[in-house]
C-alpha cells in the first residue's frame, strides 16, 4: 500500500459551532492506482485530499504514507514529503503570473534539493509529457485554460512524485479540454503514476479505475 | 544557505517588478530618509572639518589676545584709566606669569607702504617677534625668519609670503630688497605657501600669510621695564601665548584673563580667543547637530519602515493563494518567511541605493548653490544604507511571519 488512512475525522470551527467535515474516513491506495473521489460540494472531499497531501492534519485517525506516519511529523518533514513525493493539481491552475511556463514548472525545485542536471532533465521530461515544449517561454496569461492546466500538471509531475492529487482538475475547463486533461491523467497512470482525483462529475470519475463516494463525511 | 537567499532575492525581484510603480511608491519614504541622512551627515562633516581646520591652524596650545576697536564708551574708559591697549609690557608680564607658558609672541601692524614695486596690491605688513613663525607653525621655504637679534638691532630686514614673492618676480628673491616708505628692507626669507581661503577667515581672524610682509618688532633699547614709556610703546595688534600642554590651556587662559584685567585696569580694550575652547564649543555644537540628525533620520526611516510594513501586509493578504500553492509544492514555513523577508529587504535596499544616488545629487546641488563645504565620507553613505536595509528586515519581519503562519488550507480556499 502506498497510503493507508484509518478513522480520519476533521471538523472546522465556524463561528461558535463546530462543523464536522470528515467522520471517520478509511482509505487505502495501492501504488499505480487511479482513484476518483466523488461527492457534492461541501462533502469533505477536498479536505480529505489536503489531509492525504499533508497540508492539513485530521483531528483523529491515523495516516501512513509510504511507510511513514504523516501525523507525527513536523512542518519541515511534511514539507519535505510534499516537495519530493506529492504533486498537487488545483481547479484554478494556480500558476504564478510573473513566471513563465518553465519557471512555473520548476517552482517545486525551489524546495526540493535535486541536482541541477537531473532537475533540468525532469522539467524537460514533464513538459514533453504534457505537450508544452513549444510554449516554454510564455506567461500563464498567454495560455488557454487547457494549456494552463497542463502546465500545472507538469509542475506536479516534474519532481517524479509517488502520488498526484488533483482537486477538480477539469472544473474550470470546457468539455474538449477536460477530455484532453483526463486522457493525460490516464496516460500518466498507465505509465505508473498513482493518481487521486476529486470531482463531482460522474463522467470525469468514469476515467478512473476505482470510484469512491463521499457523503456526509464518510467514504463508501 | 546564502545561495538559497540569493534565489529568494531573485524571486523577490521578479514579484516586485510585477508592481513596479507600487514598489517604488512604497519605498519612497526610505529613499527620502536615506537621502536626508546622507546629505545631513555630509554637510555636517564638511562644516566640522572646516571649523576644525581653521581652529587647528590657530594652534590648539595657543591663546590669542587681540586688540579691539574702541567704542566711544571704551575710549572714555581708556582715557580715564590710562590703559593703552596691548603693549610689550603685557608681553613681559605674561612671559613671567607661569612656567606653563613656554613663549609669548607679539605682532603690531606697521603703517608702511611699499614703493616702486608695481605689484598693485598693498600687502599686509606686520612687525612681529622672532618666535611668531614657530607659534603659528609657519614654514620657511627659503632663507630664515625674523629673529630676536633683528628686533634688538633694528635690522632693516623682512620675510615675505610666497605669492607676494612670486608677484615680485626676480625682485622677490632672498637677498633683494623691498622699499617701503623711505627705507630699504632686505628680504631674508620667503614663507612656504599657506593653505588659505579668504572665505574662511570671517569668524576666526587668520592673516593671509601668502601676501604678507613680516618685519622685526622694535624693542626699546634700554627699557625701563615697567615704566610708562614701555607701556605706551607699541600698540600691539595681538599677542600669542603658547602653553606647554593642552591640558594646561584652560587654567593658563584663566590666569591670563586675570592678569590682563589687572594690567589694563579692567578696561576691556582687548579680547581673548582660546582655540581649544572654540574647538570644544564647536564639537559640542556638532554633537547637538548629530543628535538632531539621528532623530530626523530615525523618524524618516521609521515612517518609511511603517510604509514598507503596510505594503508587505497588503501583499501577504493579496498573495494568499500563492502562499498556499507554494506550501503545496513543498515550501516550509521558513521558506515562505524568507521569501517575504527577502522581498522587503530587496525593496528597502533598492530604496537605499536610490536614496544614496539622490543624496549625492542633493549634496552636489547644495555645494554648488549654497557654497557649503561638503564632505562625503564612507560613513555618510554606509550608515543610511545599512539603516535602510535594516529597516526592511525589521519591518518586514512581522508580515513575513504572518505569511509563514498562514494555514495552507485557508490560503488555498481563498480564490
Amino acid at each position: 500500500m502506498l497510503l493507508e488512512a484509518k478513522g480520519l475525522s476533521r471538523s472546522y470551527l465556524l463561528g461558535q459551532t463546530t462543523i464536522p467535515i470528515l467522520r471517520g474516513v478509511d482509505i487505502s491506495v495501492a501504488e499505480g492506482e487511479f482513484i476518483s473521489i466523488m461527492g457534492t460540494s461541501g462533502s469533505g472531499k477536498s479536505t480529505l485530499l489536503h489531509i492525504l497531501g499533508g497540508l492539513d492534519t485530521p483531528d483523529h485517525g491515523t495516516y501512513i504514507f509510504n511507510g511513514k506516519d504523516m501525523l507525527s511529523m513536523s512542518d519541515l518533514e511534511r514539507s519535505w514529503i510534499r516537495a519530493h513525493w506529492i504533486g498537487f493539481v488545483f481547479q484554478t491552475f494556480d500558476l504564478l503570473p510573473e513566471l513563465n511556463v518553465v519557471e512555473n514548472i520548476s517552482l517545486p525545485f525551489l524546495y526540493n534539493k535535486t541536482a541541477p542536471d537531473l532537475k533540468n532533465h525532469q522539467i524537460k521530461n514533464a513538459m514533453e509529457r504534457v505537450g508544452l515544449m513549444h510554449r516554454q517561454m510564455h506567461r500563464p496569461q498567454e495560455l488557454s485554460g487547457g494549456e494552463m492546466q497542463r502546465v500545472a500538471i507538469a509542475r506536479a509531475l516534474a519532481v517524479n512524485p509517488k502520488l498526484i492529487l488533483a482537486d477538480e482538475p477539469t472544473g474550470n475547463l470546457d468539455s474538449r479540454n477536460s477530455l484532453d486533461i483526463l486522457n493525460l491523467f490516464r496516460d500518466l497512470n498507465e505509465s505508473g503514476a498513482t493518481v487521486i482525483m476529486v470531482t463531482h462529475d460522474e463522467k470525469v470519475a468514469a476515467f478512473s479505475e476505482r470510484t469512491l463516494e463521499m457523503a456526509d463525511g464518510c467514504l463508501s | 544557505m546564502i545561495l538559497q537567499f540569493l534565489l529568494f532575492l531573485r524571486i523577490a525581484y521578479r514579484s516586485l517588478l510585477v508592481h513596479k510603480f507600487r514598489s517604488f511608491l512604497s519605498v519612497l519614504g526610505i529613499v527620502c530618509g536615506v537621502m536626508a541622512v546622507m546629505a545631513m551627515i555630509s554637510t555636517g562633516e564638511g562644516a566640522k572639518q572646516e571649523v576644525l581646520g581653521r581652529i587647528e591652524k590657530m594652534g590648539l596650545k595657543n591663546i590669542y589676545i587681540r586688540k579691539v576697536e574702541l567704542s566711544e564708551e571704551l575710549k572714555k574708559q581708556v582715557a580715564e584709566k590710562q590703559s593703552y591697549g596691548l603693549s610689550l609690557y603685557d608681553v613681559e608680564r605674561l612671559q613671567l606669569l607661569t612656567p606653563a607658558i613656554t613663549q609669548v609672541g607679539a605682532v603690531r601692524k606697521a603703517t608702511l607702504t611699499p614703493v616702486g614695486t608695481g605689484i598693485g596690491i598693498t600687502p599686509n605688513i606686520l612687525r612681529c617677534t622672532g618666535n611668531y613663525a614657530s607659534l603659528l607653525g609657519l614654514k620657511i621655504k627659503e632663507g630664515r625668519f625674523i629673529n630676536e637679534l633683528d628686533s634688538h638691532r633694528e635690522n632693516q630686514v623682512c620675510v615675505i609670503g610666497s605669492s607676494l614673492s612670486r608677484r615680485l618676480g626676480t625682485e622677490g628673491q632672498v637677498g633683494r630688497s623691498v622699499r617701503m616708505n623711505d627705507s630699504l628692507y632686505k628680504i631674508v626669507g620667503i614663507l612656504n605657501s599657506y593653505d588659505f581661503d579668504a572665505s574662511q577667515t570671517a569668524k576666526i581672524n587668520i592673516e593671509n600669510f601668502n601676501d604678507i610682509v613680516f618685519l622685526p618688532l622694535k624693542i626699546p633699547k634700554n627699557p625701563t621695564r615697567f615704566g610708562s614709556a614701555m607701556r605706551q610703546f607699541s600698540m600691539l595688534s595681538h599677542i600669542v601665548v603658547e602653553v606647554d600642554r593642552r591640558k594646561n590651556v584652560e587654567s593658563v587662559a584663566k590666569l591670563v584673563r586675570r592678569t590682563l584685567e589687572l594690567t589694563h585696569s579692567q578696561v576691556l580694550d582687548y579680547n581673548i580667543v582660546v582655540p581649544l575652547e572654540l574647538l570644544a564649543q564647536s564639537l559640542a555644537a556638532q554633537r547637538i547637530f548629530n543628535l538632531v540628525l539621528a532623530v530626523t533620520g530615525g523618524v524618516s526611516l521609521l515612517v518609511g519602515g511603517i510604509g514598507i510594513m503596510n505594503i508587505m501586509l497588503a501583499t501577504v493578504t493579496e498573495r494568499r493563494r500563492e502562499i498556499g500553492v507554494r506550501r503545496a509544492v513543498g515550501a516550509t514555513e521558513k521558506d515562505i518567511a524568507c521569501q517575504f523577508l527577502a522581498e522587503s529587504f530587496l525593496l528597502t535596499m533598492c530604496g537605499g541605493v536610490i536614496g544614496l544616488v539622490g543624496g549625492l545629487i542633493c549634496v552636489n546641488v547644495i555645494e554648488m548653490w549654497a557654497g557649503w563645504p561638503i564632505r562625503v565620507t564612507i560613513y555618510a553613505m554606509f550608515v543610511p544604507f545599512v539603516l535602510a536595509c535594516g529597516t526592511g528586515i525589521f519591518f518586514g519581519f512581522y508580515p513575513a511571519v504572518r505569511a509563514a503562519r498562514m494555514d495552507p488550507i485557508q490560503a488555498l480556499r481563498t480564490v
